[in-house]
């Protein structure tokens, strides 16, 4: 039940956003602004609630990802696509809460519905000192980037994560 | 003999959302003939409305050789069907698919309620409904 008024909620929110800013990019840019500041809190609780430690490596942190993903909107994204240096990966959501009951017109074929979860995981991880970059690399809503569902891709560039290998 | 459907899909401020036609064949016409007629049973089915609480409104009206059934939703929104030859049970099965596909066009949150439906993914499913239970088109 909860996952439907989740969806409709966020749904309003985003055309309230595309109301008031019109053109595509700007909205995907509000979009990822509101998940960031979504998750620059949520890290805290998060945390408060795994007592998981630091992560050792990139694995670690997609892991635990993974479980934040289960406990916040109870969907398992599967991790895969990892890029030679081990520090670029890709989360597939087989189904997304969010996008229940979304079909996206033609004419807002340049949208990131699910821009705010990349937001969320960006705020998240700047909080621990990992500046990560988080975009959708492929989304079921928009048909001619092919099926598969919000696809994040996710990038490591921190100083402080380096040392502590 | 299959005989010619209109349909209409009107909104809270009686307008119309959407209009279709499954096996017309006669002329152009026949379309502005329909579209008087279905909207000149609206007072019927709203009078018909009040007394049942059916979703399902069967025959409202008649016209000439035409009949004319209708389908309340919940919403507020109202389906009517002009039709030739009378199919009850292919009209109502068609008015509850047509109610479910409705139902996910009204939760999408890119559709303005009581606006004009672009959306072309549900033009073609009614479409498909109206296939599947009034033969082809």
């Amino acid at each position: 039940m909860e996952g439907e008024l989740l969806a409709l909620t966020y749904g309003a929110v985003v055309a309230r956003v595309l109301k008031d800013y019109e053109r595509t990019d700007e909205v995907n840019a509000q979009l990822d602004k509101m998940g960031y500041n979504v998750g620059v809190r949520l890290i805290d609780d998060f945390l408060a609630k795994n007592r998981h430690g630091r992560c050792k490596n990139m694995h670690e942190t997609a892991e635990a990802i993974q479980s934040a993903f289960k406990q916040y909107i109870n969907v398992q994204p599967q991790v895969g696509k990892w890029n030679d240096a081990q520090n670029s990966f890709s989360l597939t959501l087989d189904t997304n809460p969010l996008t229940s009951f979304v079909e996206l017109p033609a004419e807002l074929g340049g949208l990131c519905y699910c821009q705010f979860i990349c937001g969320i995981l960006r705020g998240a991880l700047e909080m621990i000192q990992l500046e990560t970059k988080v975009q959708i690399v492929a989304d079921n809503l928009r048909i001619n980037l092919g099926q598969s569902e919000g696809i994040v891709c996710y990038r490591n560039t921190s100083f402080f994560h380096q040392k502590a290998r | 003999m299959t005989g010619s459907y209109y349909f209409a899909l009107v909104g809270g401020s009686d307008r119309p959302l959407l209009e279709t036609e499954f096996n017309q064949r006669r002329e152009k016409e026949q379309r502005h003939l329909c579209q008087l007629i279905a909207h000149a049973s609206l007072d019927l089915l709203e009078a018909r409305a009040r007394a049942t609480s059916q979703c399902f409104l069967k025959s409202v009206d008649r016209f000439n050789e035409w009949h004319i059934s209708a389908y309340l939703t919940p919403g507020g929104a109202k389906f009517i069907m002009v039709h030739d030859q009378i199919n009850e049970d292919a009209v109502r099965n068609f008015f509850q698919d047509v109610n479910d596909i409705w139902l996910r066009l009204r939760l999408n949150p890119f559709y303005n309620p009581d606006g004009e439906i672009k959306n072309k993914s549900f033009l073609l499913r009614v479409r498909a409904i109206g296939q599947r239970y009034f033969g082809s088109a």
